[in-house]
């Protein structure tokens, strides 16, 4: 059942002694590619995997299409994650991994899928390597792969584009792309002002668990790079 | 889920209840008396002799394990179902209190069985589901202290598993053999049923006591929690 | 997809999860290997403390036995989730779609097939330095017990392994926690054995032994079924 809208509304999330989130309000819609920025520490990634369902808040709650926040964790088979491991067996094939995968998520032609995707993530000639012996770009790509096999409809990407060279770059750029043209909604960390200005359709920073500010349309790199300077400013952690 | 991160009323809710420094008290002023009458004034019993006296303390002791059981088993299980601090809270005080006890049971009964059976340990049905279930609530314990985020869910699972694993040994050790002493209370000369029932009464009103003041303890840790986050926000760090 | 898939969609997809399991070892052999290796020196290393008077006592043999499969276990159910948390592909396999108990019976399948491997060497290493002489019925049954006792360790090590997987400390705490739960099928394992190796075994209470066994395997197997759900969630 694919959803074409997620929210979370007043979410926090607490740690023992630390407030990971505090009342986060933020929502996504079909076709949208939203970038979250923010410095270290800012509570991004506890963000994501909020809307991955894979945490819970503490308060609050999570929308995802049309399911009472309370079952939000059977929108879970249209999440795709890629977070800042690759998700994937080391002692399996990089086809192997795909496929197994592709299974599970109940794929009519799990290895032709799963082919088909190594291929447009240039991983064809290495599929049949085990994928330990991966480059960090290859893995990257090959955890793509994983959370795309799925045909999610909310894609999660954790700093997607850390360690990938120039062409791997440009392939992620191109599918983000081509994942909004099939509505897809795409919720992205990212560090680099530059992509993050070619993808995103909306920005949202996050400070020390706070969502400072959300900015609705695209911003060209130099006035993103202002607008973050903007609302980090004067924060105390607030390294970009 | 509860949005509201104030715990206690701002007027008086951080003092010690008066009900439960009562409760403290009267539960401490029993303890003693009872114990004298053990000693002073149930008469020793004929084939058991002064050993005998050890009754009083272990079947108790074992009773209140047995309260607790319950207790951490529901809130475990509500717990793992709402995810809400407060059940946690319930579940960890349960373990403690059965840890407690339990250990006690452990301690008292082997004194007994040595006069009883002349041997101090037996793989009998109570004694055993007793061990089995203590090592599995300490074992819970180390695991709050030291498995990190989860720590609390952990914990949870564990003594539910706990709980079942005693079940299951009692039922199973029962079936082998059994040479605890059969329910003995019946038979007592009057003395010393009053000196029981003095005791059972006593132990319970302590057993409350130290779960309520256990269950006031966790609630204050976690508004101190709390205000630690907000002494943080605030840049008082 | 709706969570309420059939009873047979979870096992298929339980059966995915071994599949990969089985297919990993395949290729590394490593778990197998070690747990394996471990299993017959504990036994050599026991036999060797037992020897008195030109023989090894065959009376300590069930002991020797259960506590070899138990330590060898360990081992192993660390391994096998390492292998999850290597990378993070547990949080794949809890995104995807598959019902959780389909990953918690996918994996203790493993699990057992693993140590059912393993048992391979160490029961005929039991038999061989402890001087054991079954015929054919009482050698069926002791490979009865065997299966019944692995059963309750994988079901009971496997929840306690995947519990345990983002802990901190885990390898310690494995053990600490896994022993006083499988206590009962090491007494009922003990014992059953016990008897099966006398000449003249008790057959009814050798049947009790293992009825209960039994009785211990399906309740924990609900118990964990009902566990393993709400554990994994943070």
């Amino acid at each position: 059942m694919r959803f074409d809208r997620v929210e979370a509304r007043q979410v926090t999330k607490i740690y023992d002694r630390h407030r990971a989130l505090h009342q986060v309000n933020l929502s996504l819609e079909k076709g949208q590619v939203m970038a979250l920025l923010g410095p270290n520490g800012a509570g991004k990634t506890t963000l994501l995997w909020m809307f991955s369902t894979l945490s819970t808040p503490t308060s609050g709650t999570m929308h995802f299409g049309e399911l009472p926040p309370d079952r939000a964790k059977e929108a879970r088979g249209q999440i795709g994650l890629l977070s800042h491991s690759a998700l994937t067996y080391g002692d399996l094939s990089g086809l192997e991994n795909v496929a197994f995968f592709g299974r599970l998520y109940g794929a009519a032609d799990p290895v032709g899928e799963a082919t088909r995707l190594l291929e447009d993530f240039g991983l064809k000639e290495a599929q049949e390597r085990p994928a330990k012996t991966y480059s960090r770009g290859m893995l990257q790509r090959l955890g793509l792969a994983r959370a795309l096999i799925g045909r999610p409809s909310l894609v999660l990407l954790d700093e997607p584009f850390t360690g990938l060279d120039r062409a791997s770059t440009r392939t992620v750029i191109d599918r983000v792309h081509q994942l909004r043209q099939e509505g897809a909604m795409v919720l992205m960390i990212s560090h680099d002002m530059e992509t993050t200005a070619e993808l995103a359709d909306a920005t949202a920073v996050l400070v020390r668990g706070k969502l400072e500010g959300v900015h609705q349309g695209r911003l060209d790199t130099h006035a993103l790079r202002a607008r973050y300077a903007e609302l980090t400013e004067g924060k105390k952690e607030a390294v970009a | 889920m509860t949005t509201n991160l104030e715990l206690f009323d701002q007027k008086d809710g951080l003092k010690t209840p008066p009900l439960l420094i009562t409760l403290s008290v009267v539960a401490a002023v029993l303890m003693g008396v009872s114990a004298w009458m053990v000693f002073f004034y149930a008469p020793t019993e004929k084939v058991m002799g002064f050993v005998q006296k050890i009754f009083y303390f272990h079947v108790p002791c074992a009773w209140m394990t047995l309260w607790s059981a319950p207790l951490m088993a529901f809130g475990s299980i509500a717990y793992l179902a709402t995810k809400k601090d407060r059940y946690d809270r319930l579940s960890d005080a349960g373990v403690e209190l059965a840890i407690l006890f339990g250990t006690l049971v452990m301690i008292s009964g082997p004194l007994w069985g040595r006069k009883a059976w002349g041997v101090y340990w037996v793989w009998d049905a109570r004694l055993t589901s007793f061990l089995v279930m203590v090592l599995t609530l300490v074992a819970c314990k180390i695991v709050r202290a030291y498995a990190g985020p989860s720590a609390k869910t952990i914990a949870a699972g564990l003594s539910i598993l706990a709980v079942v694993n005693a079940l299951f040994v009692w039922v199973s050790v029962d079936l082998w053999r059994g040479t605890h002493p059969p329910k003995l209370v019946a038979t007592l000369q009057v003395e010393m049923k009053q000196v029981f029932w003095l005791s059972v009464l006593s132990f319970h009103l302590a057993y409350f006591a130290m779960l309520w003041a256990r269950l006031r303890m966790g609630k204050l840790r976690t508004a101190l929690d709390r205000l630690a986050i907000k002494s943080t926000e605030a840049g008082l760090d | 997809m709706s969570p309420e898939r059939s009873v047979f969609g979870t096992l298929v997809d339980a059966w995915r999860i071994t599949e990969k399991d089985l297919l990993v070892e395949l290729r590394t052999k490593e778990i197998v290997l070690t747990m394996g290796y471990f299993g017959f020196l504990v036994v050599l290393i026991f036999s060797f403390a037992f020897f008195q008077d030109g023989a090894t006592i065959s009376s300590v043999a069930s002991g020797i036995l259960w506590v070899s499969i138990a330590f060898a276990g360990t081992l192993g159910l660390g391994r096998i989730f390492e292998r999850e948390r290597e990378g993070d592909c547990i949080r794949a396999l809890l995104l995807s779609p598959i019902p959780r108990p389909s990953i918690y019976l996918g994996k203790a399948l493993g699990v057992l097939i693993f140590m059912l491997v393993v048992e391979a060497v160490v029961v005929p290493s039991v038999y061989f330095f402890f001087n054991l002489d079954l015929d054919r019925t009482r050698a069926g049954v002791l490979l009865l017990t065997v299966l019944l006792g692995t059963l309750g360790y994988a079901i009971v090590g496997t929840l306690l392994a995947a519990m345990l997987l983002r802990a901190r400390t885990k390898d310690v705490l494995l053990a600490v926690v896994l022993y006083p739960l499988i206590l009962p099928v090491l007494i009922i394992g003990v014992k059953a054995t016990g008897i099966l190796v006398q000449p003249e075994p008790v057959w009814n209470e050798l049947s009790l032994w293992l009825r209960l066994l039994g009785l211990y395997d399906a309740v924990f197997l609900v118990a964990s079924l009902w566990i393993f759900e709400p554990l994994l969630l943070d």
